[in-house]
């Protein structure tokens, strides 16, 4: 059995900026709708695992995935074989919904390594939190979503690939499945581009925009008021 | 993207793909104002068109959580140009014992502000901690002291910053605050729009919390997902300011990118006189300005729907997540029986509530009671509370029943009402403002296994604790089911 990859194996980068061209990997299937970012990135005294003194990618879907004494849960996925060595996760509806902790990108990132979310839909921050650390969201009729989790059920250790770069999930002994992203998020991932990038060449027409509507709504620009 | 904006195509193996049909490539190219209120604001903030509907927009206000961000920005020497645009309320990590102000060990938990407040105050920010009057939940005291105004675009780093929609502006939650402290604007993808008429009566006991439970309850915890969501009809329109932010703080819910109300003779006078209101001295010109940020008459939606509240009993969740929600009277679901793609997620719900399929949602017993949170804990609601408890007592089987108020502001009134009085006579602790036990990281949350009655947003998977249940409903429905120890029907109340 595969020792459990141990915390902190996995890089977390810095926000923004990050690049995601194309990853290969096993994929865990997690096909629940409407799931949260309180599943995966719970605080540690609500999911009462603060006395486990557990950090980091330690700390990922904790309520699912530990029993209070510290031992695995063994109905959480990631505590399966061969999941436990997945960095794709597959989806359901609207994964992902909920707060804007950005948490629930980075550790799963840090746990197992999670590059890739291949789902039906995802929740809008969720989004926008992925392209930030360079983790990509394909999405997928559901259709399509469900016959690649029945996939990974019945091919256990074989690796799959999420091309960005060709917009395609490459599945062995299958055609290629392609995909459409956005296609600002897909340039700013090829190229590792970091959100200030954009704004910049802006600025000047931000000050004179702001200075022209000062006029227009001087109120707004009384922050000090009273 | 709807259905009917697809075309399927198999690419064999049994793999199906659909992909966007053409005319949907036609209709984003020309996704532009066609005469919604989230048009007309939205419009009004833009400074640069970056294609692909990609927007960079300006950012009026940034009302927010911890300093923290500000610290490590400064740390690392990056320059924040607009420190006037950021309004810091730490709420998420304060606890909300009465004793955060002196026991030491609750003041370095509660206390978000480290010797370098006056430095951060002193540059600029605003920094209003705990002891500062106006100090509460975030999403309550942008709007309570005026911070959030008709026609403004707010954003910040919760996802309940929707909440401020109610003010007939555009407001989301996300977490690129450092980009908007930086530069005061913000990149966006254009939304399309949904408005969702309210119509009918609505019946006794009927809350802004149970209109919003019925609306995800039949739209789904997914429906927003894409949308700008603009919330209308009479039900809406008749609803008091307050009530009116307790609907679009569940925006988020339903996975909108934001929740609005358009502005009106409600919203002004509610607005008129706080302390960041606009002066006198230009009352008159901004509320001639917001009178026009309405949808126009033949403005065109990408999406309506209605829901007609006549009939409807106040609501309640049975599951984990808030499209669960179901009559008072009704039954919770069988997983066997729903439609297939719910099955799934329902036979985790029923796994994880402990609920019988079949068995009445009423009378379930409850092991605490939350008043609080975001979503209703203004003081309009703790008068509501008020009203069910006065001269009744907790259920003895009721381990936990708080009152949280959501600022200084309202706990202040509503001491000076002797609300305070009513809800510790009949056995409920009486907190200081804060999140407190909607989401804990800040000591307070339901004990483990537990069932609580919660008048929060969220009941996703421990979200209040690990192994909670947690059932969403409105204040009054909370109050009345800590009274019996089981989930009740606040009509009975009335």
């Amino acid at each position: 059995m595969q020792a459990r990859p141990q915390a902190g194996q996995f890089e977390v980068p810095d926000r923004g900026g990050n690049r995601f061209v194309r990853h290969t990997g096993l994929a865990a299937p997690y096909m629940y709708d409407n799931v949260s970012t309180d599943v995966p990135a719970p605080p540690a005294e609500a999911a009462g695992v603060a006395h486990l003194g557990l950090r980091g990618g330690d700390l990922a879907f904790a309520n699912l995935r530990w029993n209070a004494d510290g031992t695995e849960k063994q109905d959480f996925v990631f505590n399966q074989e061969p999941f436990r060595r997945a960095s794709i996760m597959i989806v359901g509806l609207n994964y992902g919904t909920g707060s804007s902790r950005s948490t629930a990108v980075t550790l799963p990132l840090a746990a197992w390594g999670v590059k890739a979310y291949i789902g039906q839909s995802f929740g809008p921050i969720f989004v926008t939190n992925a392209l930030q650390y360079g983790v990509v969201t394909v999405q997928l009729p559901r259709a399509t979503v469900d016959r690649i989790a029945e996939w990974v059920r019945a091919n256990p250790g074989v690796e799959m690939t999420v091309d960005l770069q060709r917009l395609v999930v490459e599945i062995p002994g299958q055609p290629p499945i392609p995909f459409t992203y956005n296609e600002r998020f897909r340039n700013k991932l090829l190229n590792g581009l970091d959100d200030m990038e954009e704004m910049d060449p802006h600025l000047a027409a931000a000050a004179a925009k702001r200075a022209e509507d000062e006029r227009r709504r001087p109120w707004v620009y009384d922050y000090h008021n009273p | 993207m709807k259905r009917r904006d697809f075309v399927r195509t198999s690419v064999g193996a049994g793999f199906v793909l659909a992909v966007p049909h053409r005319d949907f490539f036609a209709r984003r190219q020309a996704r532009a104002s066609r005469g919604t209120m989230f048009d007309k604001i939205w419009d009004q903030h833009i400074i640069a068109d970056l294609g692909g509907d990609d927007y960079l927009l300006q950012v009026d206000r940034c009302i927010g959580g911890s300093p923290n961000q500000l610290r490590q920005m400064m740390a690392q020497g990056v320059q924040i140009a607009h420190p006037e645009l950021f309004f810091n309320v730490p709420d998420h990590s304060v606890s909300t014992d009465p004793a955060r102000y002196t026991d030491p060990e609750l003041r370095m938990i509660s206390d978000d502000f480290n010797e370098d407040a006056d430095d951060l105050r002193e540059m600029g920010f605003n920094l209003w901690g705990q002891f500062d009057p106006r100090y509460g939940i975030q999403h309550i005291v942008g709007p309570e002291t005026g911070l959030s105004q008709p026609g403004m675009l707010l954003c910040a780093g919760d996802s309940h910053t929707c909440t401020h929609g109610a003010m007939g502006l555009i407001s989301w939650g996300g977490e690129d605050t450092d980009l908007v402290l930086r530069t005061g604007t913000v990149i966006r993808h254009r939304p399309m729009t949904m408005r969702v008429n309210v119509v009918g009566t609505l019946g006794r006991g009927l809350r802004a919390k149970d209109i919003i439970l019925k609306i995800i309850a039949d739209l789904g915890t997914d429906s927003g997902n894409g949308y700008a969501v603009e919330y209308a009809g009479p039900v809406v329109r008749a609803l008091p300011q307050e009530g009116r932010f307790s609907i679009c703080n569940l925006a988020v819910e339903m996975a909108s990118l934001t929740g609005m109300v358009a502005s009106d003779d409600t919203t002004y006078e509610w607005l008129r006189g706080r302390e960041y209101a606009p002066s006198e001295e230009y009352w008159d010109q901004a509320v001639a300005q917001w009178r026009e940020l309405h949808s126009d008459d033949d403005a065109v939606f990408d999406r309506e729907e209605t829901i007609d509240m006549s009939g409807v009993e106040p609501m309640v969740t049975w599951g984990i997540n808030p499209e669960h929600a179901i009559p008072i009277s009704g039954r919770v679901p069988n997983p066997e029986t729903a439609p297939a793609v719910k099955r799934e997620t329902y036979r985790q719900a029923i796994a994880y509530s402990g609920l019988t399929p079949g068995a009445p949602i009423l009378g379930t017993p409850v092991d605490e009671v939350f008043i609080g949170s975001c979503v209703e804990s203004r003081i309009s609601d703790l008068r509501a509370a008020a009203e069910i408890v006065r001269g009744r007592r907790v259920a003895s089987n009721v381990q936990a029943a708080w009152v949280v108020p959501g600022s200084n502001a309202t706990k202040r009134q509503a001491e000076a009402e002797g609300l305070d009085e009513i809800f510790l006579a009949a056995g409920f602790e009486w907190r200081e403002a804060g999140c407190s036990k909607c989401y804990g990281p800040n000591g307070d949350f339901v004990a483990p296994g537990r069932r609580s009655i919660s008048n929060s947003n969220r009941n996703y998977i421990g979200r209040q604790g690990r192994d909670t249940k947690t059932n969403l409903a409105s204040t009054t429905t909370c109050a009345a089911s800590a009274i019996e120890g089981r989930i009740a029907d606040v009509r009975n109340y009335l």
